[in-house]
């Protein structure tokens, strides 16, 4: 019967080491390690169709240049136990304005201890970006106030993103990770690029 | 007799690995976080998100997550099928949310085909005929009975009783009403032919209808041909920045015609982007306002905070707490069919149209919101219109007008449009 006893509270006792760790866990810690442009088209939003007397055709849709920005960034366990990014989503946003937010579902382990790093490219599109200025609210007042206007705006990053000359920040950014018992860590973080 | 005890003890580890690694529901999310409705479509993204976290924590589906997946598909039709198709043929979800008029009732008839329910942020008319479109369903009341309650209630208690049209009601004059909405928008145009039949019912006449952009940062001409017109009621049939707008030129312009805005350009926005010339607006709303007290709001806050912390609560709107319903809503069609032992479409709908005097988490009054009934015949979850006004800068109650009981004779007739 010792014997019996013996081997259920060693039964109990591994178990019980499985679990430990996951109530230990350490939030990962994310960060913005850069931001790149990884692809640009020059800013247009006028129909470049024309029709066979040079003109350009009528559009029912608006017409633009795509902008892909990479973001990079630092995934770091500090814990010991290995930790597995289960999802992550940010708002990016240039000169403070909120232009995008994104969703990645990829899975990636990320060992105890390590950092990892994680590319997200996100498309930007000049017609939808310049949309989205207009009916927000918040964007509407900032820019009547700049004596602005949404093309402008838009104009401007596209002219000025590769040297960096307005901040590209991100924002809200959460990240969901999962231990290996499946419980789960949520963390959050911002960054802002050019790092000053 | 150590044997059966060991036995014991590995199955006991089974059981706790196994709960640990619990089977997964995957729901599918198209959202707007970057197009032409995403002033008020980020906020509800947030919400979604949010409630599923709710679910989650409190249990999720009998013990099985929700994964959500949600993606953005900047109020782009041809988006928003390409991310469905990758739902249901890579992710295998079992549940579809969707966002707009124009990309649910694109996607209708291939959901429908392919038996998978989705409900809508879209509250057209148009998605609540089982007959034509069996698998969509809306979780509020329908734009067409909102723009129909929104008049009623107008002509009933402004025109009626206030001093303001006293002496055109003694001159014996008919109201006229105008509507100002995107003409290419099917959100926008979904309840338009209703109003207008619901204004031929209550004896008001109908102008000229006018075409104003969800984009729209100037409004004047449309507000001086109105004015041409005479308009008595304007009809608002856009989103909150364009109805601002609209509503900001009326009063700059001394337009002298009320106003009455669908659900999605009515909130705090309106209020703060309209200052005085916001005062007296008349709008619906899916449920209660962020912040009211009703059961469950206390929930809504605190997971504001606790999943999006960098968000501040100052900035989010009712559009949170309809995410809500609408989440609240397919958890509990997905909750009854698993019960059942089988989670795919027929039955999701059909459990669905078993809600019988439901209330979102089984709470009455939960987000503002009770007495729901879904059938097989009829998808409109409530005829009752929710409708508030901006009074000193606040949003307050105006009342509650419940379709079906003051239209009886009508209310089977206007299913679907």
């Amino acid at each position: 019967m010792n014997k019996a006893l013996t081997v259920f509270v060693a039964c109990v006792a591994v178990m019980g080491l499985m679990v430990l760790p996951a109530l230990a866990a350490e939030a990962p810690v994310v960060t913005l390690d850069r931001v790149e442009v990884a692809s640009i088209q020059p800013f247009f939003v006028k129909p470049l169709i024309k029709d066979k007397d040079g003109n350009p055709k009528e559009m029912t849709y608006g017409y633009s240049s795509t902008l892909n920005v990479a973001y990079v960034l630092n995934i770091k366990n500090p814990g010991k136990e290995p930790v597995q990014l289960s999802e992550l989503q940010f708002t990016t946003a240039f000169d403070g304005f909120d232009v995008n937010t994104v969703t990645s579902y990829e899975g990636m382990w990320i060992p105890g201890g390590k950092t990892n790093q994680w590319r997200v490219i996100v498309t930007n599109e000049a017609f939808p970006t310049i949309v989205s200025l207009m009916v927000g609210a918040e964007h509407a007042a900032r820019i009547a106030e700049m004596k602005s206007s949404a093309g402008a705006l838009v104009s401007k990053w596209w002219n000025g993103i590769s040297d960096f000359s307005f901040p590209v920040t991100v924002t809200n950014g959460t990240a969901l990770f999962k231990d290996e018992k499946g419980k789960e860590i949520r963390t959050t973080f911002t960054g802002t690029w050019p790092k000053k | 007799m150590a044997k059966k005890i060991l036995l014991l003890g590995l199955v006991l580890g089974l059981l706790w690995t196994t709960a640990f690694a619990a089977d997964e529901i995957k729901v599918g999310s198209i959202n707007d976080l970057t197009g032409a409705t995403s002033d008020v479509g980020k906020d509800a993204a947030l919400g979604i998100r949010e409630c599923v976290t709710y679910v989650n924590d409190s249990g999720g589906i009998n013990g099985k997550k929700i994964k959500l997946l949600l993606y953005d598909y900047g109020y782009r039709v041809p988006e928003a099928m390409t991310i469905y198709k990758r739902f249901r043929d890579y992710d295998k979800i079992a549940l579809l949310l969707q966002w707009g008029t124009g990309d649910t009732e694109a996607l209708s008839p291939t959901v429908n085909k392919d038996k998978m329910v989705t409900i809508s942020d879209s509250l057209s008319g148009h998605l609540c005929d089982p007959k034509k479109t069996p698998y969509n369903f809306v979780y509020s009341t329908d734009y067409s009975t909102n723009a129909r309650a929104a008049l009623t209630a107008w002509y009933e208690e402004v025109w009626k009783k206030s001093d303001k049209w006293k002496a055109a009601r003694d001159a014996g004059k008919k109201p006229k009403l105008v509507c100002f909405y995107m003409f290419a928008a099917p959100y926008a145009s979904a309840p338009i032919k209703a109003i207008k039949d619901q204004a031929q019912i209550l004896g008001i006449e109908v102008g000229k209808d006018e075409d104003v952009s969800l984009t729209a940062l100037d409004a004047k001409s449309q507000v001086l041909a109105a004015k041409g017109e005479e308009a008595n009621i304007v009809w608002h049939g856009n989103t909150t920045m364009s109805v601002a707008t609209a509503v900001k030129d009326a009063y700059a312009l001394k337009l002298g015609a009320d106003h009455i805005v669908n659900n999605w350009g009515f909130d705090k926005n309106l209020v703060r982007m309209t200052s005085q010339a916001g005062e007296g607006v008349i709008g619906a709303a899916a449920c209660a306002f962020l912040g009211d007290k009703v059961p469950y709001m206390d929930k809504v806050l605190e997971y504001c905070k606790k999943v999006n912390p960098g968000v501040p609560i100052e900035k989010r709107d009712i559009r949170t707490v309809q995410a809500w319903l609408k989440v609240s809503m397919a958890v509990s069609g997905l909750q009854k069919a698993d019960k059942k032992g089988k989670l795919d479409g027929p039955k999701i709908k059909a459990e669905l149209e078993t809600l019988k005097d439901w209330s979102p988490f089984d709470t009455p009054n939960a987000l503002g919101r009770s007495g729901y009934t879904v059938t097989p015949e009829d998808h409109r979850p409530t005829p009752v219109s929710l409708l508030y006004t901006i009074k000193d800068g606040k949003i307050v109650p105006l009342t509650q007008i419940n379709m079906k009981e003051k239209f009886p004779d009508k209310w089977q007739s206007w299913l679907g449009w």
